[in-house]
């Protein structure tokens, strides 16, 4: 009997269509997949330095597979079982001869072999992908049965397995279709939920087998792989995952088992809906006879009334089924409590929260519950449109005067409510948190803008396609496959030659914008791109619904051919003319937009790679590498700020010396993105070559400069218009952070790839080609409620027409590298050891402010204690918005950092989390001192001395202020982030005495552990004390600057012979099994 | 009131011709529609009701062109179904009061008041509280007719309604119908003759998509007149019998022998006797003709 059940259930699937389509969509998506990753569709679309096929990425991409076949589950699996029960034909099937079983055994085997039949597709494809002719054969191994077989029967088998039983058991017990997909999600759900609440609380072990899916033993495994080892080895198999299989396959079978014991071929086991009060002994009179009929006729009408009474009360019906559902109150409960993990979440790359500001709680929860959302919204569109048919009512309904236009527009509105009570669980449990940890002021009207004004229109836009989908196909779980591979092709529609925005249906031209939002600064210029984009998708959502129309399902209609000809019928009046007249507005403004979009307007920059620039710009100037420069020395400018219009003008001059030993007579001048207005030396030149696109020209002096002798240069510039799509100026409305990249400077700028042979390098410090140190002088406006705050010290301040100026000089020679603020700020102050402390930051910002002033506190204290006094008289930290950025700098006496270190939660401080506010003020204090006095010259390693040192003190002064065991929890995390960042650092590693800039892991993270353990071996005093002797030797150094050499030579000189191998080891080598040795020798339970 | 059907054509993706040229005229008061499973009924019943559309044909009702304009046939239309559910968990009273508002009653207090009456009419007021969806095959069906009757339809059709009902069920829905039908049009199909017999004023037998006879049942009896024969049989006769005769119709007696009814002229030198002609005589006499 089994096999006769099974034959059948086969035979069905193989009859079936949507077998076939999911199959076949499932195998494409794999194809493309891997041949994309192999570089099928040209250069550049690829990460050369990956190869497509390695066992790592045949598993990455299966684990993303994995997340779509699970969708499939309920709709194979589930149908399964659930087709007995909709066709009625249980109760006579269930009468049959053959044992349950049979009968339940022959089900589940033969679903689940087809499920594993599409997911086969996956491997297939993913081969298949290898073998297109147009792969980069360099990014494609050899084939490798082992990898596919070791995915397929050891990942998705398994979990496709524990699917299927999840499924099987929510649908056999309910007998609802849908419960399937509800499991499903909620699976999902639970397992996020479980993984964030136990972060941090229990063994990787016990967290690894708790993993239903099997991914974070591999994940822990491979962490810390480099890119070659992610291209070369095999996928590990540790006994432990291979427990963790075995024990959720058992979990699998127990619920089978289960669904065995309860399942009755009878009444359902567990009732999906909540059984009604209103059921009970019902009492037969029907022996009453009818003589006269007559009955109260009240007048119909069909007006507007009407209109509104039926779309609301249909609307409110399909709702309350939603919502009433058992399986809904559980997503309810799941998606709120997920809510609140996502917000109670540490960072764990730097072991700190942020504060639960208004913003950060509708960040990334809000961005991940929306997906949630979304999801939903594919699903229930098709119940709430195949649910009259699967109740039976629908004659009923069709036969009533109701119009197609007012069912559809309930339905949407149906959705847009769904979508409404989601949001608003959003809200409840993000002011609840607030709430929880005390945090105020409660802000209604951001969660209300962000949730109602934001998400909410591309969440109908959404639903308006999901009821399309839906209406075409008349099969939820179909349509919800169709969907969801609508939402995933988005994305890649760039390989397709459309990468305009126009044709990425209902994105947003900044995707992530909500995600950047700024207390200060608030969404910035995003807004209106973001609603110009929205209503063009809208007009494309009235076409959908013009269509949705015209497919309507309201009479029985046979096949395809009929429902077109039906379509074609409906196709007339006003919906013909809502239909064209919005089709031509959606085209208009797709022209326009698309126009507007490859407008120069609207570009940043030039769009080719850097890389590719450099290549061309060394092409083409390479051959005035050479020529001596003169250099900067003193800097005067006057800027003004338009934070109403964003906008900005510069006027500035530049005193050029020339400081060679013989005459100068040309000048290489590049400027900055912005328009340069005036040009002028202080001398007559002539240009030779204006180059527009590499904003980069060449003059000719016409008196050549004499060694020794200086010369002006004069400039003027404002920033590009702003357009819809682009702000071409970086002035904000609020906390503006302008950098000196605006500015022109002088020489040739493409320095290329790092030569560890070029020692003309040494004569430019490692921030600048054109300056060694400048004075500087600043006359900065902006509107009457800001302040406006550059390096240097105030000299005057005064308003004039209705602006506020601000003069700044500083008194000391300071390095090209410039910060210029402007906000609404309050000021805190303070004092240490006779420095003026300032804090400028955003009114409501005020919950690190102590934080950061103990940091520059401390900081003061340990580095005066070795390195001599502080060269200025004052510190200013300005806070700007995290529009520019989430870090933080240092430029003469000013500091800008980032509001997000503003808005740390520092609570927990001292118990296990890192102070961030406190750490970041005395990093940054620290470049004072290496950085700023010992300048090191541009060479590999330079960062040695600048940020590994820095880093290195900062976790002693640390040590100071929170015990030496927070110290070491700051070290370690240090630590991983050398690590982590090895396994995903694109180029070449080095060691630390050549370190290059872009490599912070190494110069941060390694470079504070590798310090901070030879302070451990020779003691703080004395490493302290050797590092004193090398700043005083080379503290304000005019060029040649010192190198990492000088450092390393100067370290093994004052280390004990038996100590020597430690530099060699820490600081030369490469590998962190040799390099991390001595570290994990001290602490070998890191 | 009349109700025209002109060459109503239908074939199904399958190739079953389920409506073929079909044409007939139907006036007020009750009209059956009597046919085998399957002689398109339900294919034509769900086409006047505007669930269906023809490959070809027109139908006028009213001076209402029902294809081209279903709306306004829909504000004067009931319709019940041969089956149909409701959502589940919804009581009598909330369902009706439902339909009343989608049927166009968009003042409250008369919609209350008219489900009252409807539900008082079906006898369904003291369950108006229970779900529908709990109720039994007879109470459903008259809660099916209690939301005909919500809108005061002109055209009424029901598609095989007492199928699945008690005797005492069948009468009162019957009842019911007859009333509501004095002034409408109540197009009514089953494969039951005795529905028929006595309430419509005029019938039709149907098969195979096309309407084979129209009559007024009064009239039957005349038409057969003199054609319609009985016997008893043995059953091992009963085969060969069957190729000799137009059999109508035949049913086991108690005596082990059967009876049977025959169409036919002067069958009595056969051994048959005469009997009284019947609907049920006239129906089964139709489909065979038809055969």
């Amino acid at each position: 009997m089994f096999w006769t059940i099974a034959r059948f259930e086969w035979r069905y699937w193989f009859k079936n269509p949507a077998f076939y389509i999911y199959a076949g969509a499932v195998f494409l998506l794999a194809m493309g997949s891997m041949s994309g990753s192999a570089g099928a569709l040209g250069a550049g679309s690829a990460n050369l330095e990956t190869i497509a096929n390695s066992p790592w990425n045949i598993f990455s991409f299966s684990r993303f597979f994995n997340k779509i076949l699970f969708f499939l589950v309920p709709a194979v699996v589930g149908a399964s079982i659930f087709r007995e029960f909709s066709s009625k034909v249980n109760a006579i099937l269930f009468t049959y001869a053959f044992t349950k079983s049979d009968y339940l055994c022959a089900k589940f085997f033969s679903s689940f072999t087809i499920i594993a039949l599409i997911a086969l597709m996956v491997e297939l494809g993913l081969v298949a992908g290898t073998l297109l002719p147009f792969v980069n054969p360099s990014q494609v191994l050899n084939f490798e049965f082992r990898s596919y077989l070791h995915t397929y029967f050891l990942y998705l088998l398994p979990n496709l397995f524990l699917c299927s039983c999840l499924v099987f058991a929510s649908v056999s017990l309910t007998r609802n279709v849908y419960s399937g997909f509800v499991a499903i999600i909620l699976t999902w759900l639970f397992r996020e939920i479980w993984f964030r609440w136990t972060g941090n609380t229990y063994s990787q072990n016990f967290i690894g087998l708790t993993d239903p899916f099997g991914e974070t033993f591999i994940d822990s495994f491979v962490r810390y792989w480099t890119v070659s080892e992610r291209n070369l080895l095999a996928l590990p198999l540790p006994l432990d995952f291979l427990l963790n299989r075995l024990i959720w396959l058992g979990i699998g079978v127990i619920i089978l088992f289960l669904v065995y014991r309860c399942f009755s071929f009878g009444e359902p086991v567990v009732w999906f809906n909540r059984t009604s009060k209103n059921a009970g002994r019902l009492i037969r009179n029907n022996f009453g006879s009818i003589t006269r009929v007559r009955i109260f006729n009240p007048m119909p009408g069909f007006g507007f009334e009407y209109r509104i009474l039926t779309i609301w009360r249909r609307a409110r019906i399909e709702l309350s089924y939603i919502v009433s559902s058992g399986g809904f109150l559980l997503l309810f409960l799941g998606g709120g409590f997920f809510l609140v993990v996502l917000l109670q979440q540490v960072n764990p790359q730097t072991d700190t929260r942020l504060l639960p500001v208004t913003w950060s709680v509708l960040g990334l929860p809000v961005f991940f519950f929306t997906l949630l959302i979304q999801a939903l919204t594919f699903f229930y569109a098709g119940v709430i449109l195949n649910r009259p048919k699967l109740a039976g009512i629908a004659d009923l309904i069709h036969v009533t005067p109701v119009s197609n236009f007012i069912s559809y527009i309930s339905a949407l509105l149906t959705l847009v409510l769904l979508q409404l009570i989601l949001s608003g669980l959003i809200m409840g449990v993000g002011i609840g948190i607030q709430l929880y940890h005390n945090f105020y002021p409660i802000e209604p009207g951001h969660y209300f803008f962000n949730l109602i004004c934001l998400h909410l229109p591309g969440l109908m836009i959404w639903a308006i396609l999901a009821l399309f989908i839906q209406t075409l196909f008349h099969h939820t779980y179909f349509g919800f496959f169709v969907l969801v591979m609508i939402w995933l092709a988005i994305p890649n529609l760039d390989s397709l030659g459309m990468a305009a925005l126009v044709f990425k249906f209902n994105q947003d031209p900044y995707p992530d914008f909500f995600l950047k939002y700024s207390d200060l600064s608030h969404f910035g210029n995003t807004l209106r791109s973001f609603y110009f984009f929205k209503s063009y998708w809208f007009l494309f959502g009235i076409l959908l619904g013009c269509l949705t129309l015209i497919w309507w399902q309201r009479a029985h209609l046979n096949s395809y051919m009929e429902r077109i000809k039906t379509g074609v019928h409906r196709f007339r009046g006003v919906l013909l003319w809502v239909f064209c007249l919005s089709g031509l507005a959606f085209l208009a403004t797709g022209y326009t937009l698309f126009n507007l979009e490859k407008h120069p307007d609207n570009i940043i920059g030039p769009v080719d790679s850097e890389r590719e620039l450099m290549i061309r710009f060394e092409e083409n100037y390479g051959h005035l590498k050479l020529i001596k420069q003169p250099r900067i020395r003193s800097v005067f400018i006057q800027l003004d700020l338009f934070p109403e219009t964003r906008q900005f003008t510069a006027r500035g001059t530049y005193r050029l010396v020339n400081h060679h030993t013989s005459a100068i007579d040309t000048l290489l001048i590049k400027t900055g993105f912005d328009e340069i207005t005036v040009l002028a030396a202080g001398s007559p030149w002539t240009a030779l070559i204006v180059d527009s696109f590499f904003k980069f020209s060449i003059y000719k002096l016409e008196s050549k400069l004499e060694p020794g002798d200086s010369i002006s240069l004069k400039f003027e510039l404002k920033n590009k218009p702003n357009a819809l799509l682009v702000q071409q100026s970086n002035v904000l409305e609020n906390g503006t952070y302008l950098k000196s990249d605006m500015l022109p400077r002088i020489g040739y700028f493409a320095t290329g790839p790092i030569m560890l042979n070029d020692s003309s390098k040494i004569y430019n410090h490692y921030q600048s080609y054109d300056e060694d140190l400048v004075d500087f002088e600043i006359i900065m406006s902006t509107s009457r409620d800001q302040t406006a705050i550059a390096p240097g010290k105030l000299i005057k301040v005064w308003e004039d027409r209705g602006r506020q100026y601000f003069h700044y000089k500083m008194n000391k020679k300071i390095k090209l590298v410039l910060g210029f603020n402007s906000g609404r700020y309050s000021v805190y102050s303070d004092q240490h050891r006779g420095v003026d402390l300032k804090i400028f930051h955003h009114p409501t910002h005020t919950y690190c402010l102590s934080s950061m002033i103990n940091g520059l506190k401390s900081s003061l204290d340990y580095n005066t204690s070795y390195f001599g006094s502080y060269p200025h008289q004052d510190i200013k930290i300005i806070e700007f918005s995290r529009a520019e950025g989430s870090y933080a700098t240092t430029a003469g006496n000013v500091m800008p950092i980032s509001e997000i270190r503003f808005i740390q939660d520092i609570k927990k401080t001292g118990i296990g989390q890192i102070d961030l506010a406190f750490y970041v003020a005395a990093h940054e204090l620290t470049h004072q001192w290496w950085g700023n006095q010992v300048i090191p010259a541009d060479a590999p390693g330079a960062p040695l001395l600048t940020e590994s040192i820095t880093e290195y003190i900062t976790a002693k002064i640390y040590e100071k202020t929170y015990g030496k065991k927070n110290a070491l929890k700051f070290i370690d995390i240090q630590l991983k982030r050398y690590l982590n960042g090895r396994g995903q650092a694109p180029s070449e590693e080095f060691p630390l005495i050549f370190v290059s800039p872009e490599q912070s892991y190494i110069s941060y993270g390694k470079g504070a552990v590798v310090f901070y353990t030879l302070s451990e071996y020779l003691g703080e005093e004395k490493l302290n004390l050797i590092l004193q002797s090398f700043f005083n030797q080379l503290k304000n150094q005019p060029p040649p600057y010192p190198t990492s050499l000088d450092l390393i030579n100067h370290l093994k000189q004052n280390t004990p012979d038996s100590l020597g191998y430690l530099i060699k080891d820490m600081f030369e080598t490469v590998d962190p099994a040799i390099s991390l040795r001595p570290y994990y020798h001290l602490f070998p339970d890191q | 009131m009349q109700l025209t059907i002109h060459q109503l054509s239908k074939t199904y993706s399958n190739g079953v011709k389920a409506l073929d040229n079909l044409q007939i005229e139907i006036n007020s008061g009750m009209f059956g529609l009597l046919g085998p499973n399957g002689a398109g009924k339900s294919s034509l019943m769900r086409t006047l009701a505007t669930l269906q559309i023809p490959d070809t044909g027109q139908i006028v009702f009213d001076g209402i062109d029902i294809l081209a304009d279903p709306m306004s046939l829909r504000k004067v239309l009931g319709y019940l179904p041969q089956e149909f559910g409701v959502y589940p968990g919804m009581s009598a009273e909330y369902l009706l009061d439902y339909f009343s508002l989608l049927k166009g009653i968009t003042d409250s207090k008369s919609r209350k008041k008219l489900v009252n009456q409807v539900l008082e009419l079906t006898n369904l007021s003291e369950v108006r509280n229970k779900n529908v969806d709990s109720f039994s095959g007879g109470m459903k069906q008259r809660f099916g007719i209690a939301q005909i009757l919500l809108n005061n339809p002109k055209l009424i059709i029901v598609d095989e309604p007492t199928a699945g009902l008690d005797p005492a069920e069948r009468n009162r829905f019957l009842n019911v119908l007859r009333e509501i039908a004095i002034t409408n049009i109540i197009i009514f199909s089953t494969h039951i003759v005795e529905d028929i017999n006595g309430i419509c004023n005029e019938l039709a037998i149907m098969n195979g998509g096309k309407i084979l006879r129209q009559v007024k049942p009064a009239e039957v009896p005349e038409l057969l007149k003199g054609k319609v024969w009985t016997r008893e049989v043995p059953v091992n006769h009963f085969e060969l019998f069957e190729k000799t005769y137009s059999v109508l119709s035949s049913s086991y007696l108690q005596n082990g022998l059967i009876g049977v009814r025959v169409y036919g002229d002067q069958l009595d030198e056969a051994g048959f006797s005469p009997a009284q002609p019947g609907l049920e005589d006239f129906y089964f006499q139709t489909l065979l003709n038809d055969r």
